[in-house]
């Protein structure tokens, strides 16, 4: 049973040296090989200043005193020069390791599920681990640290055991009562009792500390969260702050973040300290009690001549530095074994696998015959009871122009998502040219996509960069898709035209754009990439009309020959679409052209369609009263 | 150029008074505790080297066996109680630093950056005294500013037992003493350089620091994930990782040079006292001037010599990163406001609509020579509702930050009834303003917290649901099943929720409702509603709108036609003004936008006509 559990304790740090090994190749050999020279160097002096004073109380030889004071200073300086080059060399490593072990992290985060990424409990545990290694400094940092002071420990120990040995043990038989009961071996054995029974007490102590600090930080990660969200995201923004003045928010801010954030915080940290004060405290009255337990017995004996004087300081030194040592020892035990807590769930999240990147199948590249179809696909949301998408069937073919209309939360944007394969149907499958998309290779299947979603992002990188998506990029293509997006004017007349960077975020001359402007930048990354399929996500929600304008006529030029999907709360963009399919709740109700809808007055695209072109129709002459249209007066539409 | 007051260093006798003064005001304690441990600590080091000199001593002059248990015995238990009291103090002193770090400097910076006026809050200017606000503050107390005051405790005890150690030294060999402060001050000056150096390197580290986290954090978001899957991102932003990661390795190559060199110094002269004290202490025994006890004993004074000299040089290089910290959060914290701050002109009434007056106002940003509005004249009457139309970039949102007293005119002046606006108490004005901006910004708290921005004991849950009512959003939060008490923010609190765009919107809209002041501004409240909704909001704007002022942004031009009145911003100037009827027949730019709008909508034959 106990058994069991080191062995798995022993494979998860096994595991987590790989990684460091694989990260920072050498740092673990080299602090370790640190951790033994430190372990040393104090003793050459200990031991040596002995060896000098029994020559000093003895012989008195010059050259041997000479001798022995080249030996201590000169070993400890090689040995502390040797020390400080493994230390550059080692501190060069720590100093990276969190930005490398954080990219490390990325990387795993960039190729994950899109499905995973949105999924809380990953995303809980992702923080936990974010959490464990900056608050606690548990994780995949803290192996290195615990193993080096696992040797230290253990070679200070093992040292300081053989160095008092002699003098402890040391037993002669002499005619002084005083003197007899001194030498006994059965002092000796009182002697040892007591510093175990002592070193005992403080082994538990610590464990007590680090066991209680290991509790009261367990909770802390919610904590921290608060903290990084006020003061990263929410008190340095620019827009919140305009919300936090004209709604007076100050006092609840700063009540939540002290009640939320500080509070918990307070109660954590000075809790460690609390912890320190009651038993540390303790620990360190207890090793002084043993240096002076030592000093009587040795000072007794040696008052006896059963031991030198040398003998008497190497002993109270060495035990002295025993106690220490075997109570960091027991700690540091105890915390790698506790670590693995942590590591566990790092890789619990390194182990998550990727199940929709499987197909193999290579996808060749044509624009002339497309099919896409959904078979009676239904899709829940993780965490959710309700279906987003139920028995959905369709057909999209190449050189078609779709749209697709619906009220928000009727799945829209989740049809488009799983014909991207960020979420895979529950039920139903989706095809193209007949085969599940499923058994195309990932990469090479979203290729074909050129998708330009709602809440798209740009990068805080540079305008060309953004719009190739990609470190080189070829500037003619980058302009060309500019144009075509509308914004290359604008682009020109920055500075630094395509190697302006966008936001502040990475550069700090990098200019803020227009929620419009971003959008324009947004579908000129999806003309560069110039793939066969076309998505467009509510395009023009950020633009001015003049803008909407142009973007829809160039939308022809745009989409070319492509096969184009589009989704808008502007109805009036559908009517550029072959097709146009309804969504509501989850279930497409319509499917059609802009003519053949509107004739159905009873359907859902008639109510749409009304509820905005109502307020752009004979306005001149019906400008009053809003509350009563009357439908006979679209109805010829 | 503005003429600026403000310092950014104050200088260690001034940081450290305030330091003093605000340890003092927060809690007395914390100035006095930490000199109680100060004589312990320093007994505890002298008790030290005294016990194996005392040791020492007794075996070579072979003194009975009870009166060795005796001294030893004693000096034990004094170091025992000794070294309690100081272990226990210390531990003290880290928990007043933790107590006033999180509960007053914290707070205090907090509170400044809520409370200091918006543009000073807006600028690049503001934003890196925000920025290093939180540098002062952030790890732990022992390197922020915090580590200030316990650090020059800690001077004064390394100095008095420099001192004490010095008294010592005296009666072996002054000579000693300025031997090893000699070898001390040419350590220092080295530590001192790199200090430096490390200060002064800090802003450029800072950034590559910085870029690398963007770079390896710019994918936290989970809208950034599906970008980088559809365009295949994963190597562009592995490039640039990979970019910084090698400068900063560049960095470290070169910081741990220097400590290396500083470390390899240090160690040098260990070597040299270390050697030079058996030396002279050795030949000083062959002598027959000193014994064995005085051996250990003087040994261990000159190596606790040094350690003092080398607590010393380790203080001043942390007290003088800890100087520069005080120095950023005074930089933040000395920042005074412009606007208003003590009793204004007396407020209208908060349940009548009130009437704005803008005349020849124009506004541009500091440093930038480019006009965002220029000479703007617009008279809002009582209860009228506006409409701002006008393209990307035109200004819109400038007017109303300006309306808002977020922003002030470069030149004109704003009156709220006839009074100027900035002889108002600021934040008495905001209490007649209720806005809904474009983005949105949520709080991670209930969503009760949300709509009201007050704490629990001040909603007033009635009105509360009144607001989610009337802005559309009721049933959606009652169909949760912690209700309006749900946390919002996902990523942050607990069992939270996220709400779609929509219903952002709507919960915005609640919370201008909640506020329920006589201006209200909504800036695009509809952009991301579905085409029922949105018409939803339509009709209900003339309820909203009831006995209030109300301006109303919006691209959708079907929006400005229940407004009594359009106006339209282009090149920084109101270019058209009037009704939509008005601006329809005047054929201007506004026609031209309406047109382009809405031919889409209209059947084909009308569109012909057009």
């Amino acid at each position: 049973m106990i058994n069991k559990s080191i062995k798995k304790d022993l494979k998860l740090i096994k595991r987590g040296c790989s990684i460091i090994r694989q990260l920072s190749p050498g740092q673990i050999e080299l602090s370790l090989f640190k951790s033994v020279l430190n372990a040393l160097i104090p003793y050459i002096s200990i031991y040596m200043l002995a060896v000098i004073i029994d020559e000093l109380t003895q012989n008195r030889n010059t050259t041997l005193l000479a001798v022995y004071v080249g030996v201590t200073c000169g070993g400890t300086l090689l040995l502390m020069v040797l020390s400080n080059l493994i230390s550059k060399k080692v501190a060069i490593k720590e100093g990276m390791f969190e930005a490398r072990f954080e990219n490390y992290m990325n990387d795993k985060k960039l190729s994950m599920n899109f499905s995973q990424l949105e999924d809380p409990n990953i995303t809980q545990l992702r923080e936990k681990i974010i959490a464990g290694m900056f608050a606690t400094d548990g994780g995949i940092t803290a192996i290195v640290g615990r193993l080096t002071s696992i040797v230290e420990g253990l070679v200070s120990v093992i040292i300081a055991i053989i160095i008092s040995y002699g003098a402890i043990m040391a037993t002669d038989s002499t005619d002084s009562q005083v003197i007899s009961v001194v030498n006994s071996g059965w002092f000796s054995l009182l002697l040892i009792l007591a510093i175990v029974i002592c070193i005992f007490i403080t082994v538990k102590n610590s464990k007590k500390v680090d066991k209680k600090v290991f509790e009261l930080y367990q909770d802390g990660a919610t904590n921290n969260g608060y903290i990084e969200y006020y003061h990263y995201i929410y008190l340095e923004d620019d827009h919140a702050g305009k919300d936090v003045r004209i709604y007076d928010q100050k006092k609840l801010i700063i009540d939540e973040v002290l009640k939320k954030g500080r509070l918990p915080w307070l109660k954590i940290v000075n809790g460690t300290y609390r912890l320190h004060q009651q038993y540390f405290s303790v620990n360190l009255v207890i090793s002084v009690f043993i240096g002076g337990l030592v000093y009587i017995f040795v000072g007794l004996k040696a008052l006896a001549g059963t031991i030198s004087l040398g003998a008497v300081t190497k002993t109270y030194a060495a035990i002295a530095k025993l106690a220490v040592a075997i109570a960091e020892l027991s700690v540091s035990i105890s915390q790698i074994r506790s670590n693995n807590n942590y590591l566990e769930l790092l890789f619990t999240y390194l182990d998550l696998p990727v199940e929709l990147n499987e197909g193999k199948e290579i996808l060749t590249v044509n624009n002339d015959e497309w099919e896409i179809e959904f078979h009676n696909v239904s899709f829940r949301y993780p965490s959710s009871e309700k279906y987003a998408l139920k028995n959905i069937s369709m057909k999209i073919s190449s050189n078609s122009r779709t749209a697709i209309v619906g009220m928000n939360g009727s799945g829209k944007t989740t049809m488009i998502k799983l014909l991207c394969r960020l979420y895979s149907p529950e039920s139903g499958y989706i095809t193209l040219n007949g085969k599940d998309i499923k058994e195309y290779d990932y990469d090479a299947y979203l290729n074909n996509f050129s998708v330009v979603f709602q809440d798209f992002q740009l990068l805080s990188f540079s305008i060309g960069q953004n719009v190739a998506a990609s470190k080189e990029y070829d500037e003619n293509r980058v302009w060309s898709a500019l144009e075509m997006a509308g914004i290359d004017d604008r682009v020109r007349t920055l500075p630094l035209n395509l190697e302006q960077s966008l936001y502040k975020r990475f550069e700090e001359n990098g200019i803020d754009i227009s929620g419009g402007e971003a959008q324009k930048i947004a579908l000129a990354r999806a003309v560069y990439k110039n793939a066969p399929f076309v998505i467009l996500d509510e395009p023009t929600a950020a633009l001015d009309p003049i803008s909407e304008a142009e973007v829809y006529s160039k939308f022809n030029n745009m989409v070319g020959n492509k096969t184009a999907l589009f989704i808008s709360h502007r109805l009036s963009s559908c009517r550029f679409c072959d097709t146009i399919m309804v969504f509501d709740e989850g279930q497409i109700i319509q499917i059609g052209t802009h003519t053949e809808l509107l004739t159905n007055l009873e359907g859902k695209y008639y109510e749409l369609w009304n509820a905005q072109a109502q307020y752009y129709q004979n306005k001149q002459e019906d400008s009053t009263d809003l509350n009563h249209i009357d439908d006979n007066e679209y109805s010829n539409i | 150029m503005k003429k600026n007051d403000e310092k950014n260093t104050h200088g260690f006798l001034s940081n450290l008074i305030f330091m003093i003064r605000e340890q003092w005001n927060f809690e007395k304690k914390g100035v006095i505790i930490p000199f109680i441990r100060i004589p312990s600590d320093i007994a505890v080091a002298l008790l030290g080297v005294l016990l194996t000199k005392v040791v020492l001593d007794a075996i070579t002059k072979s003194i009975p066996a009870y009166e060795f248990l005796e001294q030893i015995g004693l000096l034990t238990i004094l170091l025992m109680i000794l070294s309690y009291v100081s272990y226990y103090t210390e531990q003290n002193i880290y928990m007043n630093s933790v107590k006033i770090w999180n509960l007053h400097f914290y707070l205090k910076k907090d509170w400044k950056i809520v409370d200091m006026d918006y543009p000073l809050f807006a600028s690049p200017a503001g934003k890196t005294k925000i920025m290093k606000s939180h540098q002062a503050l952030n790890r732990n107390i022992y390197v922020n500013m915090v580590s200030f005051y316990p650090h020059f405790v800690e001077l004064v005890k390394n100095l008095f037992g420099l001192f004490s150690f010095c008294a010592v030294l005296v009666f072996l060999n002054p000579i000693i003493i300025l031997l090893l402060i000699l070898s001390y001050v040419i350590h220092g000056l080295v530590v001192l350089y790199i200090e430096k150096w490390e200060h002064k390197t800090k802003d450029e580290r800072a950034i590559i620091d910085r870029k690398l986290d963007y770079a390896v954090h710019c994918t936290s978001d989970s809208s950034v994930a599906k970008d980088i899957r559809l365009y295949n991102m994963k190597s562009w932003i592995n490039t640039i990782a990979q970019i910084f990661l090698n400068e900063k390795l560049s960095w470290q190559n070169k910081i741990a040079s220097k400590h290396f060199l500083q470390s390899l110094l240090e160690t040098l002269l260990i070597f040299l006292r270390n050697f030079g004290a058996y030396i002279y202490l050795i030949w000083k025994v062959m002598k027959g001037e000193m014994t064995i006890g005085d051996f250990a004993l003087y040994f261990g004074v000159i190596t606790g010599f040094g350690q003092w000299l080398e607590q010393i040089i380790q203080r001043l290089r942390k007290l003088s990163t800890a100087n520069h910290k005080v120095d950023d959060y005074r930089y933040l914290m000395d920042t005074e406001d412009m606007m208003r701050r003590n009793k204004g002109a007396l407020l209208p009434r908060l349940d009548e609509p009130i009437e704005i007056v803008l005349e020849n106002v124009s506004f541009k940003y500091v440093g930038n020579d480019d006009f965002i509005l220029e000479k703007i004249n617009l008279k809002i009457h009582k209860g009228e509702r506006l409409a701002i139309v006008g393209s990307n970039g035109a200004g819109k949102t400038t007017l109303v930050n300006l309306i808002c007293g977020l922003i002030e005119p470069v030149s004109g002046r704003i009156l709220l009834n006839g009074t100027n606006i900035n002889e108002f108490n600021r934040d008495e004005y905001y209490a007649l303003i209720t806005a809904v901006f474009q983005k949105v910004c949520l709080l991670p708290a209930s969503i009760a917290k949300n709509i009201a921005l007050r704490c629990d004991n001040e909603i007033d849950w009635g009105r509360l649901c009144e607001s989610a009512e009337d802005a559309g959003i009721k049933g959606k939060i009652e169909s949760l099943p912690d209700g309006f008490n749900t946390n919002l923010v996902p990523s942050v609190t607990e069992n939270g929720v996220a709400f779609s765009g929509g219903e952002n919107q709507k919960l915005l809209l609640a919370r201008a409702l909640y506020k329920d002041a006589p201006l209200l501004i909504l800036d695009e409240p509809t952009a991301a509603l579905d085409p029922i909704a949105e018409n939803e909001m339509y009709l209900k704007y003339d309820d909203l709108t009831k006995n209030k002022t109300s301006i109303y942004i919006s691209h959708r031009l079907s929006s400005t036609q229940f407004c009594d009145r359009i106006i339209y911003l282009d090149n920084k100037k109101i270019v058209e003004t009037g009704t939509h009827d008005e601006l329809m027949t005047l054929g201007g730019k506004y026609r031209q936008v309406y047109d382009v709008q809405s031919q889409y909508y209209r059947s084909d034959e009308e569109e012909k006509a057009v």
